[in-house]
């Protein structure tokens, strides 16, 4: 790893330039990592007397644990649709705002702030719209027919958390959108519009097609958002119900372990969120080693 | 754009025109909710702002959701901004700090110091959460400032961007500050930090809204309703428990709820947008 | 006024094979200008950088005013250095850049102001400096770091190339303006650059360097006129000196007398010592004529097809493309070289 060719020589000052940073990591990330690890492999007794090396019992235990799996689907179709939902709105409108340079800040202005609503706020106030006795969103769904209800309904409710999750996200994707098209030099349009290609034509065979990188990026993103970032969605609004229709993975390791007190079940799931957050870490800096060069 | 076509420019603009609104709508009618009183808002669905408005922010701010058992707002939202300072303050300064031994110093453990930073970014709350309550519990930081902040102030994000920018800084002028008897401390206070002002506004955006979010953290380590923050408090309204929700109340609060990093998202736009792009770079 | 000493200084980088610098001694007189010149990669950078103490010292001492330097911070050898980018700091008014040495030494404010204002003054910078360095032009830049050099009187000057970001017009004037400055000050300087026409016209002492040693230390005239070796002949004076194989050199040493070396050493003759002989020694058929207003180059070649051939020649009845040129020369102005190690012969 590079420095500077200039550096400066000192025998103490560099580690304690580092040491509040590494203290902190060490005893609030690595050591409670380091645990979650360790007590994924033991079994505790219901009276927290006894505990005991099972290796990987937990985690057999936990995949042949039908609720857990269905958390899993869950968390599956929820990011997925979320990802999508979030960024195909986004990419439409910073197509738009694209063409329309003269007032791009503007509406940028207008799309951006969502980005600073908390998750569990959004939740909150999509949940208002959408209250079936009193949400005008509702409300508006029973005046075409539908009978909206999320407490009864797990679709609905699945619906409700999607939604608001997107809703905040759109932001974020509208700037990276935004920020990718506008990257595109000029000239390349130019060339492809001298070469005959209208603007849809153009946005099909050069701007998708330059920003697949910028949208790769932001699937993971947009996925790692949905995993880990949405549990005040979840908490706020439908707390996992209907039934365990919105519980998504975050939420059930949570639940688990503050109110079912399981604590090498709980441990074990810590352990399968941590390898997906490597996972999917990993694929977004192999994307940034990649990047493409205009 | 290339061609001259209105039809199009009329589509594109009534297509953000309409996203925009969608993006507005929910906030506006949580502000119309939160002027009304409880009875305007259950029975009927006011699309207009009500005169209510004094009297319910009064309310929460100084009251709190009593039937709810929520303390006052007031003290919510100085909690909050307590917590988002702290934790935004502390990113940078330790970011600053570490960036600047991990570039320019060269001493053993070096790499092994930036890959113990790095590996923060695999280690969200989310997937740690029940061992480090366990430790926060055992340094007796549950129910403080100390306990809703420090935990969070390790940032790989913060310290990859300072290293980026100071990788961009000359050498000559680190030469010429020894040249002009500077040594590492003084380089560091008068000439890297200062040329780093526009980094830490546009990190102190993003991490100020971070912070200010933080929802699970609070809920874990918070049992004591003076440490609340409002983004975890406002759930303890909704989910007020048989009774029917007082929505005016709520929405009052969520309004203060998002005020704060709202406004500071739109006061310094163009620094968010930068340091945003800047940061995943 | 204080001297510099090098003698028999070493670099070696860490993990390279060769030494940078293989071991090189050189006296620089107190007040003397002193112009490292050479071509990129030659060491005459790490030679000043080592001088500023931005560099270690593998091997050998190197001092100041007597005072050995090895091992001082740069802050503590009483230099003061111009970089080729200025390496101004970009977020301080040009006052505070200047200011900012002495207030790291301890000085007094009201003799900081004092003496910034003195500096500001002697380079015309007065009225700039509240201002900050994105607000200057090149040139005015290129000042500030003067400034910034001098406001603290120190035992020695070492420029980096500090002109070679300026427009060919603007070099020439601040060259002057650098000269004027240092003679008023008397100060030490050492003065590196690539540009020979620069290390001319400014050094009172000119060292050419070549890959990490010494080829020759003189006043720039005797440089000129009397180059030590090939390398020497080929780097100082603009067009190159002309270097004619043994063979296509014979003639023009025949004619000159010298009839020793005809046949068997390099001979140089400088483009400005040619000119027009009917039935001189050297035939050339011409390709190209650049004029340059007062005087005109004339490229060709020799009759054995080969050998390029640059006269610059003044006056207006010039050649064109194709014509055949005889030319003559003073023997006094015939350069001779070895064959073999590219040495000069007297």
């Amino acid at each position: 790893m590079r420095t500077k060719k200039v550096t400066f020589r000192h025998r103490w000052l560099p580690y304690l330039l580092v040491a509040p940073q590494i203290a902190i990591t060490l005893v609030f990330f690595i050591w409670p990592a380091s645990q979650a690890l360790y007590q994924s492999v033991l079994r505790q007794d219901a009276f927290g007397l006894k505990t005991e090396f099972v290796g990987l019992a937990n985690f057999a235990k936990l995949f042949n644990d039908p609720l857990y799996l269905e958390s899993f689907v869950t968390t599956v179709v929820y990011s997925a649709m979320v990802a999508g939902l979030s960024m195909g709105v986004a990419l439409v409108l910073a197509v738009m705002a694209d063409r329309v340079v003269r007032q791009a800040t503007t509406y940028r202005t207008l799309l951006i702030w969502p980005y600073a609503v908390a998750p569990a706020v959004a939740g909150v106030l999509w949940w208002f719209l959408f209250n079936p006795t009193i949400g005008i969103a509702a409300y508006a769904l029973d005046a075409v027919g539908y009978d909206w209800n999320h407490y009864q309904d797990g679709g609905d409710a699945m619906t409700l958390i999607v939604i608001a999750a997107a809703w905040r996200q759109v932001s974020y994707n509208f700037l990276f959108f935004l920020a990718g098209l506008q990257a595109i030099p000029r000239s390349l349009t130019e060339a492809a519009a001298i070469d005959g290609a209208g603007p849809v034509k153009r946005f099909w065979t050069i701007q998708l097609p330059l920003l697949s990188p910028t949208a790769f990026f932001l699937v993971v993103v947009n996925v790692v958002y949905a995993f880990f970032e949405t549990f005040g969605i979840v908490h706020a609004t439908t707390s996992g119900g209907p039934g365990n229709d919105t519980v998504i993975l975050v939420y059930k390791v949570w639940r688990d372990a503050f109110e079912g007190l399981n604590l090498g079940s709980s441990a074990a799931q810590s352990v399968v969120l941590m390898v997906i957050v490597i996972a999917l870490t990993a694929i977004q800096f192999r994307y940034l080693e990649n990047r493409v060069e205009y | 754009m290339v061609e001259r076509r209105p039809l199009l420019l009329v589509v594109q603009h009534a297509v953000l025109i309409l996203g925009a609104a969608v993006f507005v709508f929910p906030i506006y009618l949580a502000f119309v909710a939160s002027t009304h009183t409880a009875r305007e808002v259950n029975s009927g669905l006011p699309l207009l702002p009500g005169d209510q408005m004094w009297t319910n922010y009064a309310t929460v701010l100084g009251d709190g959701l009593s039937t709810a058992g929520a303390p006052p707002i007031g003290l919510m939202l100085m909690n909050s901004t307590i917590m988002a300072l702290a934790i935004t303050l502390g990113k940078l300064a330790i970011s600053l700090l570490s960036s600047f031994a991990i570039v320019y110093f060269r001493f053993p453990f070096r790499v092994l110091a930036f890959w113990t930073i790095f590996i923060t970014l695999m280690l969200p709350v989310e997937v740690r959460i029940l061992p480090t309550y366990e430790v926060v519990a055992q340094l007796g930081m549950l129910n403080s400032y100390a306990g809703l902040s420090i935990p969070l102030i390790a940032s790989a994000t913060a310290t990859f961007l300072f290293r980026q920018f100071f990788m961009t800084v000359p050498d000559e002028l680190t030469e010429a500050a020894r040249i002009d008897g500077a040594g590492p401390l003084k380089f560091f206070r008068d000439i890297l930090v200062p040329l780093s002002r526009t980094n830490i506004a546009a990190l102190f955006v993003i991490l100020f809204i971070y912070g200010w979010n933080q929802y699970l953290w609070p809920l874990l380590v918070t049992t004591d309703e003076s440490y609340y923050t409002v983004v975890m408090g406002i759930q303890r309204m909704a989910n007020a428990g048989e009774e029917t929700p007082q929505w005016h109340l709520i929405m009052s609060t969520a309004i203060l709820a998002l005020l704060p990093p709202v406004v500071v998202i739109l006061a310094m736009q163009r620094l968010f947008v930068r340091g945003l792009v800047e940061v995943e770079k | 006024m204080s001297d510099i000493r090098l003698s028999e200084v070493r670099k070696v980088y860490p993990g390279a094979a060769e030494a940078t610098i293989p071991g090189l001694s050189l006296d620089i007189g107190a007040g003397e200008l002193c112009v490292l010149v050479g071509p990129s990669g030659c060491g005459k950078s790490t030679l000043l950088r080592m001088v500023a103490g931005l560099e270690e010292v593998t091997g050998g001492e190197i001092t100041i005013d007597g005072r050995r330097v090895n091992d001082l911070e740069p802050a503590r050898r009483d230099i003061s250095m111009v970089f080729q980018n200025y390496a101004l700091y970009p977020h301080m008014s040009v006052f505070k850049n200047m200011a900012y040495g002495l207030k790291n030494r301890g000085m007094p404010t009201a003799e900081i102001a004092e003496k910034v204002a003195v500096a500001a003054d002697m380079l015309g910078l007065t009225e700039f400096l509240d201002r900050k360095p994105r607000q200057l032009s090149g040139g005015q830049r290129q000042r500030v770091a003067m400034g910034r050099a001098i406001v603290r009187d120190p035992a020695a000057f070492l420029f980096d190339e500090p002109l070679s970001n300026l427009d060919a017009k603007l070099r020439v004037k601040t060259r002057v303006e650098i000269r004027d400055l240092q003679q008023r000050l008397g100060t030490t300087s050492i003065y590196v650059t690539h540009d020979q026409q620069e290390a001319m016209t400014l050094a009172d002492r000119l060292v050419v360097m070549n890959a990490g040693r010494i080829e020759q230390i003189g006043p720039p005239m005797e440089v000129y006129a009397q180059p030590a070796s090939l390398f020497v002949a080929g780097f100082i004076g603009s067009p190159p000196m002309n270097m004619l194989s043994p063979g296509a050199g014979a003639a023009l040493a025949e004619a000159a007398g010298l009839h020793h070396a005809a046949g068997r050493a390099i001979v140089g003759v400088r483009p400005e010592a040619l000119h027009p002989e009917p039935g001189g020694p050297l035939a050339v058929s011409v390709r190209v004529v650049e004029r340059l207003g007062a005087t005109a180059n004339v490229h060709g070649l020799l009759d054995d097809g080969e050998t390029e051939v640059i006269a610059s020649l003044a006056g207006t009845e010039l050649p064109g493309p194709g014509d055949t040129l005889r030319l003559g020369v003073d023997p006094a102005e015939l350069h001779l070289f070895s064959r073999t190690d590219g040495q000069r012969l007297t």
